[in-house]
């Protein structure tokens, strides 16, 4: 059995402390009883949480994310499917390209898809609505969702669904009873990445939302542009609380090292 | 009139031909093999019949109906895949029910007729486990139960046995014969092993290159191979080619390097270059004087039930396998005769050598 | 491999991808189009946009200092990055794939898992820290060891150390997943001929886990080229990249030719990078990993 000698675990230590450790400053300062940044010399305090239900713009744009980021996701997943199972099983001109036309968003900076959108938007009479901003953000959380369905699709057995086929069913039964159940792992894990994905988007959002549908990263972002105090804090450690739960219950279901780094 | 035919099938992937021209008729109950090398077009042959290739030309007909065009889903017969292909996600007892659900078959009578096709395959105990938890041979007699349950007209089998151990293969390959023999189901198995296709079948069809070569019954196909290729792919044998020197009288003496061989007449057609075969258990050793030719033995291995030799002989090296009756046998280096009885070299003509 | 739908027709797999194709030539073609066409045009503080064609928006960015300083300073930091993720993020990646489970999985999410916690989020406690009432500075002030507040808010210092702890995940995703791939009896076999560990690590483990380093890299780099979040709040007004500095004429100069220019050439700038990067890894290791 290998094992880390003495330098590698001080090493790994000091990554693991840089990693935390602005996570971690951001829940202790979320208790401090000043009104300004401090550390909770005088014990923890409730006072910026009870600050959040107080501010209901950040409590509208946590909405507004979460719809957002449910409605890109869903749509991500419903045109990924069928896309991906073309890839897959058919061999067609122009089969590569596609690929690589649906990966190509990975590939372009957001502040170019903002820019980008933006423009389209304005040229388009679609500023400041809903619905362009949940397309903006399925094409950006589209080629995550795509790689995990890719996946899922290529590594799926086509004899067992050829086995339901001979046994009489339907192809759209082969597809209910069979295709669909063995692809679930990755199309639920592609779901949750793109969910994340789009919940924490600012650069591109930034450039599209209006005052009715600004999300809450972005409205984080404008904040902290003009002060930093405890309530962006309380804020973010409310966030990290949700996805380190979101994150336990995936690697439950998922396996965490799956979803982030692909099939191994 | 045969219950499955296949007539003039053939498979083109673009401009190569998988399968040219295969007709083969299976009578209703038979156990009939597709034997060959790989890449021969066995499966190909099999897709075709289970409806999942599309023929290039020809037909195939069950029981009188021209089934070339109808779905894989409608022509009703039974597939096991190599890899088994059972539903990861469903229990034993779901797998095997699959096919009568798409049947609509009431939930009373699924269960009842699951529960006889797992008795039939010895799983009873194991409707609740998923395909993960069973051993090989276990998800492989689940994938027979699930083409079974259907009461296929007939059972397509694509290397069943070959994710197997020899052991387990040997045990499955009885167990499978006596199954087919209970329900009577028509059925076509595929495999490269030749020795599986001898003890499973009534009748085996060697393919070589997407073609039939040879049908017939196992004894038969192993004792009288028609070509060169036959008579190498079944069983070990000695192949020694030569020319035909002269004839007469139903006898013909073949050169065969420095020697000369002394063989039946049985085709006038041949002429010139032939192939002589024997298998080594036909060859038999004697003193050096008694045989029909001598030679030295260059190595022997002891292989449990038969020991095998290697032999030089003027005629080439030849294998010469020798039943273990526990007594004692010949030396390596020992000087020997050979020696077989008329009628057990088959002359094939030496074209046909291909493969 | 075939079946039969497929020999009939090769309708289906267009169908199947066209909702996505639709969206994506809607959603994307167009917009990256017209942004495109919008590079060409001219601005006018008191009329707008002029749908006239001019390159110069390009000739200001090509020829302007204050544009050349701020690419120069956003390759730069992308460059910086990327070789400290590639410093500590592979011996990470190494480290952690010679623990034991459940450590393993452990710190795999400890380190994975706050890429799914939003930038803004991170870039924050980074603000915490380093900021002059930050932590790090009135710790370090109230133990005696300063004088001054310490301050590495608006320097670029902070935006490297902040993106390097956005970024880093990245590096070690990458690493990972090469070493995956490595056969773990090769480095016994290194041991078993007498070479020492670090030799070991420098000619067996290295050399194989290189494609991933690299592949990492182009990740980073690509990626810390165009962020905007952690410059924009870490590095403030003065200290502006690319991302920013577009964002800013798009939204407050509201120059949008001039915006959307920079927006082309920060796209062109990344693809021809990856793409020639890309072009390197692919001849330097075809032969050994095919
Ligand atoms: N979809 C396809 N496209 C092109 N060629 C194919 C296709 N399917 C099979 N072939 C070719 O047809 C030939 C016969 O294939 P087939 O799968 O029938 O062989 P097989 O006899 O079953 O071999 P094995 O014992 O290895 O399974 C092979 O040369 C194979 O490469
Ligand atoms: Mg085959």
């Amino acid at each position: 059995m290998k094992t880390n000698g003495p330098l590698a675990l001080i090493f790994h230590t000091v990554f693991v402390i840089f990693i935390l450790a602005p996570l971690a400053i951001v829940c202790v300062v979320a208790f401090t009883d000043k009104g300004y940044l401090s550390l909770p010399t005088n014990g923890p305090s409730l006072r910026w949480f009870r600050a959040i239900l107080e501010n209901p713009d950040f409590i509208d744009s946590f909405w507004i994310s979460l719809y957002l980021a449910l409605g890109a996701a869903t749509v991500a997943l419903a045109i990924a499917i069928p896309a991906s199972l073309a890839v897959v099983r058919y061999r067609f001109p122009g089969r590569e390209g596609l690929t690589a036309f649906f990966l190509s968003p990975l590939m372009i900076p957001h502040v170019v898809l903002g820019v980008a959108f933006l423009r389209f938007f304005t040229e388009v009479g679609l500023s400041g609505t809903m619905v362009g901003l949940t397309f903006t953000h399925v094409i950006i959380v589209m080629p995550y969702a795509l790689r995990l369905v890719l996946a899922a699709a290529s590594g799926l057995d086509r004899d067992a669904e050829k086995a339901a086929h001979s046994l009489g069913a339907s192809s759209f039964t082969v597809f209910r009873r069979i295709t669909l159940p063995l692809i679930l792992p990755g199309v639920a894990g592609g779901w949750v990445l793109a969910f994340i994905t789009s919940f924490d988007e600012v650069t591109m959002t930034v450039f599209v939302a209006s005052p009715s549908t600004t999300t809450l990263p972005v409205r984080m972002y404008h904040h902290i542009a003009q002060t930093i105090d405890p309530l962006l804090a309380s804020i973010s450690t409310v966030l990290i609380v949700v996805t380190v739960i979101l994150m336990v219950v995936l690697d439950r279901i998922y396996g965490l090292d799956k979803i982030l780094i692909g099939k191994n | 009139m045969s219950f499955l035919r296949m007539e003039g099938l053939v498979k083109k992937f673009g401009d190569f031909t998988a399968v040219e021209r295969v007709d083969l008729s299976v009578e209703k109950g038979e156990f009939v093999s597709l034997l060959g090398p790989s890449g021969c077009g066995k499966t190909t042959t099999l897709q075709m019949i289970a409806g999942f290739v599309e023929p290039t030309e020809g037909r195939i007909i069950i029981d009188g109906r021209d089934i070339t065009d109808v779905k894989a889903n409608q022509r009703g017969l039974g597939i096991v895949f190599q890899s088994y292909a059972l539903f990861p996600h469903m229990t034993v007892f779901d797998n095997v029910g699959f096919g009568l659900e798409m049947r609509k078959v009431t939930k009373d009578e699924r269960r009842q007729r699951v529960e006889e096709a797992l008795a039939l395959v010895h799983l009873e105990p194991f409707g609740h486990r998923f395909p993960r938890e069973l051993s090989g041979g276990q998800r492989q007699r689940v994938a027979v139960a699930r083409a079974l349950v259907i009461k296929p007209d007939v059972l397509l089998l694509d290397e069943p046995l070959s994710n197997l151990d020899a052991k387990l293969r040997e045990d499955m390959q009885i167990e499978l014969r006596s199954i087919q023999r209970t329900v009577g189901t028509t059925t076509i198995l595929v495999t490269h092993d030749q020795a599986e296709a001898m003890a499973m079948s009534d009748r085996i069809a060697v393919m070589d290159q997407g073609r039939l070569v040879q049908v017939g019954v196992p004894l038969e196909a192993y004792e009288a191979p028609q070509t060169t290729f036959v008579s190498n792919f079944l069983g070990k044998t000695n192949m020694l080619g030569g020319t035909i020197a002269d004839r007469a009288n139903g006898r013909m003496r073949v050169r065969v390097r420095d020697s000369v061989v002394d063989v039946r007449d049985v085709d006038p057609a041949l002429e010139g270059a032939v192939n002589l075969s024997i298998r080594p258990e036909k060859l038999h050793f004697t003193s050096p004087a008694e045989g029909r030719i001598t030679g030295r033995v260059h190595t022997r291995l002891f292989l449990g039930n038969h020991w095998l030799f290697q032999v030089d002989s003027p005629v080439g090296p030849l294998l010469v396998t020798v039943e273990n009756s526990g007594g004692s046998v010949v030396e390596e280096n020992e000087q020997i005769g050979l020696t077989w009885k008329p009628g057990e070299i088959r002359i094939l003509p030496a074209e046909t050598a291909d493969g | 491999m075939a079946d039969r739908s497929m020999a009939k027709a090769w309708i289906p797999p267009y169908l199947l991808s066209a909702p996505a194709l639709v969206l994506y030539l809607a959603m994307l073609g167009v917009p990256m189009l017209l942004t495109f066409i919008l590079s060409f045009n001219a601005f006018d503080f008191n009329k707008g946009v002029i749908p006239i064609f001019t390159l110069d928006n390009y000739i200001e960015i090509f020829t302007d200092s204050y544009f050349h300083v701020v690419f120069a300073r956003t390759f730069g930091l992308a460059l910086l990055v990327t070789v400290i993720c590639a410093l500590i993020g592979a011996p990470e990646a190494y480290i952690l794939s010679r623990m034991r489970n459940p450590w393993r999985s452990f710190f795999l999410v400890v380190i994975l898992g706050p890429l799914l916690i939003s930038v803004i989020v991170r870039t924050l406690g980074w603000a915490l820290l380093i900021g002059g009432s930050g932590v790090i500075s009135t710790t370090l002030q109230s133990i005696g060891l300063i004088d001054e507040p310490f301050q590495l808010m608006f320097t670029f210092t902070g935006m490297t150390i902040a993106l390097v702890h956005v970024l880093v995940p990245f590096m070690v995703i990458a690493v990972w997943a090469s070493l995956q791939k490595l056969d773990p009896a090769v480095e016994d076999a290194g041991l078993s001929l007498g070479a020492s560990q670090f030799t070991v690590l420098r000619r067996i483990v290295l050399p194989q886990v290189m494609p991933g380093i690299l592949s990492g890299s182009m990740i980073v780099f690509a990626l810390t080229a165009s962020a905007f979040a952690t410059p924009s709040i870490i590095g403030g007004r003065r200290l502006k990249v690319v991302a920013t500095t577009a964002y800013d004429e798009f939204l407050s100069t509201l120059n949008w030719p001039l915006g959307a220019a920079i927006a082309v050439v920060l796209l062109i700038a990344n693809i021809v990078i990856i793409a020639s990067y890309n072009r390197f890894i692919e001849r330097k290791y075809a032969q050994v990993f095919g």
